[in-house]
């Protein structure tokens, strides 16, 4: 079976799977797999520019945030519909992800001093944010529910759940057209090394660019879904570091740089973490122990992720023959 | 007025000699394994709540509690490194860093936990009230946080420079093949550094137990400054960390009286960003960033 | 015709002088061979000619164009491929993904970026890995395809820095014979090697440095003849 056809049976079944999920789930299970599916966006989210560009990001929080907020501010402040301002807050997310990029890559930062960077610009976008009034400072913003589709409210969850649903699948198509063109070819030379990258004649500045603001605009379509889903946001919660880190767990899980690893790590993940909170309901902070033990277990055991080790394993196979 | 920002300025070297002595564990931590310590506020509040239990559990004062803290993070240092980060040495940055990430949840949702979310706070009866010097007030809290910062530094520093083990520790931060060619045990040394710098964290919280309510998640706040003063000191030199955790402690407390609280941390944020884009190797020169 | 240039090329690092005052004529068709002790500047040159490194003074012009300012992107769009000493394959691409990366700098259409990258892994003696992931490659393979890769970028001039270094004596004559067939198919090549008789056998003009300073230069008859090569390099490696 080459990997084409694998590919296409993880396809189909895993659209199956999404499209009838909600007629076999009850409101409480219904509520993970949306938030398995917030988790999935921003995973491949963080997959493109980290997994695939190989640019390690620890600030995702800072594109999810600002999606939230602009979709939020435009809606409650002027009335733009969130239809429109998820688009806008993709582009600015997008906007602010380059010039963050241009810094950084401008003046060469790498690994774990890009990390730390884009930790500190989540920091200061949650501070500023905090500390702007008309964007209701640290109480944070309460978005009236008034139920209307146009307005990217819905009554049922079921609704909910195929927005998110079709938001992860474009995330996903994007990135399997991406990886097989110029664009997709290119990332992973310059995560592979950058120096020979450029000896090839690829623009590594402009790709690492276009890397960051593809993957910051589907961070913040997470944001805005987010802040239409729960109706409430605040700098705490939409700018948290912990957003940063639920970008990153689904890809180590799952495996960076494949196409269907975020989606599989986000299934596992956040499952696992309901469970080990209706197991412990008296306790607080058990499922955040799980949580840090399937990380540091991944990272020691299994670095690839799981279709990371599976392409590997077949890969050695491939060489033998 | 003046007064005021003279105060401001003193707590400011106060609090930063706390921040520095963390700071410097993470640079200690970071020159030898090159690693960036992401538990490193974790393991901080393990040595605050270590103070509360010793000190409120056998009644003693938390100054005496703080050497249990020492060893306890001693320990935990030595074998996160021994058993978790030894094991990935030859592993992208990354991963290292997302290990102790793990590390650093499982450490402060063990902490949630054991002791739930609420607050504690340690009455110290060491002291009475506080020492006032004209218009300016002084807990004695901090002065004797910042006296013990200055002693256990002095210790560090002659470890580093004058045993055996401290010698091989620098070795290795400086030239890793070098030190294994004469015969230093890496895989001991990087265990004993990590050791020492988690200890460093772990004293640097045990300091602010009588000083702060403590909570589970109040490492996070001195994470990220931990990363600031040890980077704008430039990763992986002790002396640089020390200054700055003093610049970053004296900034962060007279822009909080000159612009209020939440700005100063934007200050130091910025400042943050601004070092890593132009001058990534720090304020004194000598990192050991990663070449590739 | 002259391809490249480079008059009084000079770098310095915190005032060490690794590159000082050298000068070059490369014409078209020729096979031009560098040699010198480590640390002789070589690679440091090379990088100035290719735009890792500025320059700190000195001009260099390729057909007609300054390119001291440029960046390596844009000179290899210019014709100017290279490899590397130590080879440098991405992992996770096949080999003909990792070729065709080299291929999209001339190619605009993906159909004609694989054609071209195809044609290359032929060219170098590959075809059996194509599909493989180039992570799974030995050091000689790695090699070709670093070869592969510059040559589908479709370069005017091609700079292979160590190309022979590691590989096994049956090797290196295939590389020598692949590096007489570039040539033959109309790309200028400058050769950094420390084999010796592979670099004379293949060489039109030989330049020699020594700690940064052009020492030599001439056919390899006359620079293996001169007095300060034999005493600076040849001689020394020559007792060893």
């Amino acid at each position: 079976m080459n990997t084409k056809n694998i590919n296409r049976i993880t396809l189909t079944a895993l659209l199956i799977i999404g499209v009838l999920f909600p007629l076999f789930a009850d409101f409480y299970v219904l509520c993970i797999g949306i938030n398995v599916l917030i988790a999935a966006l921003l995973g491949q989210s963080w997959n493109i520019m980290s997994g695939y560009a190989g640019q390690f990001s620890f600030g995702h929080a800072v594109f999810f945030g600002i999606g939230a907020y602009t979709s939020t501010a435009l809606y409650t402040m002027f009335g733009v519909t969130p239809w429109i301002g998820m688009i806008i807050g993709a582009g600015v997310a997008a906007a602010v992800g380059a010039m963050i990029g241009f810094l950084s890559f401008r003046y060469k930062l790498r690994d774990d001093y890009f990390a730390l960077a884009t930790l500190a610009f989540a920091e200061i976008f949650r501070i500023l944010v905090n500390n702007t009034k008309s964007l209701g400072g640290a109480t944070g913003i309460l978005i009236p529910y008034l139920q209307n589709p146009m307005e990217y409210q819905f009554a049922s969850d079921k609704t909910y759940y195929y927005v998110i649903l079709m938001l992860v699948a474009l995330a996903t198509v994007y990135i399997a057209l991406m990886s097989k063109s110029k664009l997709g070819l290119n990332l992973v030379a310059i995560r592979g090394n950058q120096e020979a990258a450029a000896a090839l004649g690829v623009n590594v500045l402009k790709y690492k660019l276009i890397a960051i603001s593809s993957s910051a605009a589907f961070a913040a379509l997470a944001g805005t879904f987010y802040a239409q889903y729960y109706g409430f946001i605040d700098p705490s919660i939409v700018f948290a570091s912990s957003i940063s880190v639920e970008a990153i767990v689904p890809c180590i899980i799952g495996g960076s740089g494949t196409l269907y690893g975020p989606l599989l790590g986000a299934l596992l993940i956040i499952p696992l973490q309901e469970i080990c909170n209706s197991l412990f309901t008296s306790i607080s902070g058990v499922n955040m122990i799980v949580y840090g033990a399937v990380i540091v277990a991944f990272i020691l055991f299994c670095p690839d992720g799981i279709f990371g080790r599976i392409m590997k394993i077949k890969g050695k196979k491939g060489a033998k023959q | 007025m003046n007064m005021q920002i003279f105060q401001a300025l003193l707590d400011g070297v106060l609090m930063g000699g706390v921040y520095a002595l963390a700071a410097l564990g993470l640079s200690l931590i970071f020159g030898v394994m090159k690693i960036t310590n992401f538990a490193h506020g974790a393991m901080m509040t393990v040595g605050m709540y270590t103070v509360y239990v010793v000190s409120t559990g056998l009644g003693i004062s938390p100054y005496i509690a703080l050497i249990f803290a020492a060893a306890t993070l001693f320990i935990l240092g030595y074998v996160v490194q021994h058993t978790l980060i030894d094991r990935i040495s030859q592993a992208p940055t990354h991963n290292q860093l997302l290990l102790t990430l793990g590390v650093a949840y499982i450490l402060e949702n063990g902490l949630l936990a054991i002791f739930t979310p609420n607050y504690k706070t340690l009455e110290v009866d060491d002291f009475e009230g506080s020492i006032k010097l004209g218009q300016i007030t002084l807990s004695p809290e901090k002065i004797v946080a910042f006296a013990v910062v200055l002693v256990v530094t002095a210790v560090i520093y002659l470890m580093l420079y004058r045993t055996r083990t401290g010698k091989a520790i620098r070795a290795c931060s400086q030239n890793r093949e070098g030190a294994q060619l004469m015969g230093i045990v890496i895989k001991k040394t990087n265990a004993i550094a990590f050791g020492v710098g988690a200890l460093c964290t772990g004293i640097a919280g045990a300091l602010l137990t009588p000083i702060l309510s403590i909570y589970p998640t109040l490492g996070e706040t001195f994470q990220l400054k931990c990363f600031v003063i040890a980077i704008l000191g430039g990763m992986g030199n002790l002396w640089g960390a020390l200054i700055s955790g003093l610049i970053v402690g004296v900034v962060e407390s007279v822009t909080g009286y000159v612009a209020g609280g939440s700005w100063s941390d934007l200050t130091v944020y910025a400042v943050f960003i601004l070092i890593l884009l132009v001058k990534p190797s720090g304020l004194f020169g000598r990192s050991n960033r990663r070449e590739h | 015709m002259i391809l490249l240039e480079a008059k009084d090329v000079c770098k310095y690092f915190h005032g060490n002088k690794a590159v000082d005052k050298v000068s070059m004529t490369i014409n078209e068709g020729e096979i031009v061979g560098l040699i010198g002790a480590n640390g002789a500047g070589k690679t440091t040159f090379f990088n100035c000619l290719t735009g890792y490194y500025k320059a700190t003074s000195g001009t260099i012009t390729f057909m007609g164009k300054s390119i001291e300012k440029a960046k390596p992107h844009t000179i290899c769009k210019m014709g100017i491929g290279r490899t590397f000493q130590i080879a440098k394959p991405f992992h996770g691409l096949s080999v003909l993904e990792n070729t065709v990366v080299g291929a999209y700098n001339k190619c605009r259409a993906k159909s004609d970026a694989y054609k071209k990258a195809k044609e290359c892994i032929d060219f170098t003696g590959l075809s059996d890995k194509e599909s493989l992931d180039a992570a799974s490659l030995n050091t000689g393979e790695q090699r070709r395809l670093e070869l592969a890769r510059a040559l589908a970028t479709q370069p005017k001039l091609l700079l292979l820095d160590e190309v022979m270094a590691g590989l096994t004596p049956t090797e290196s004559a295939e590389m020598v014979e692949l590096i007489r067939k570039i040539r033959d198919s109309g790309v200028t090549i400058l050769m950094i090697e420390h084999i010796m008789p592979a670099l004379m056998a293949l060489s039109d003009t030989v330049y020699v440095l020594d700690t940064g300073r052009l020492i030599s230069k001439g056919t390899p008859e006359e620079v293996s003849a001169d007095k300060q090569v034999i005493e600076s390099y040849l001689g020394k490696s020559a007792e060893v």
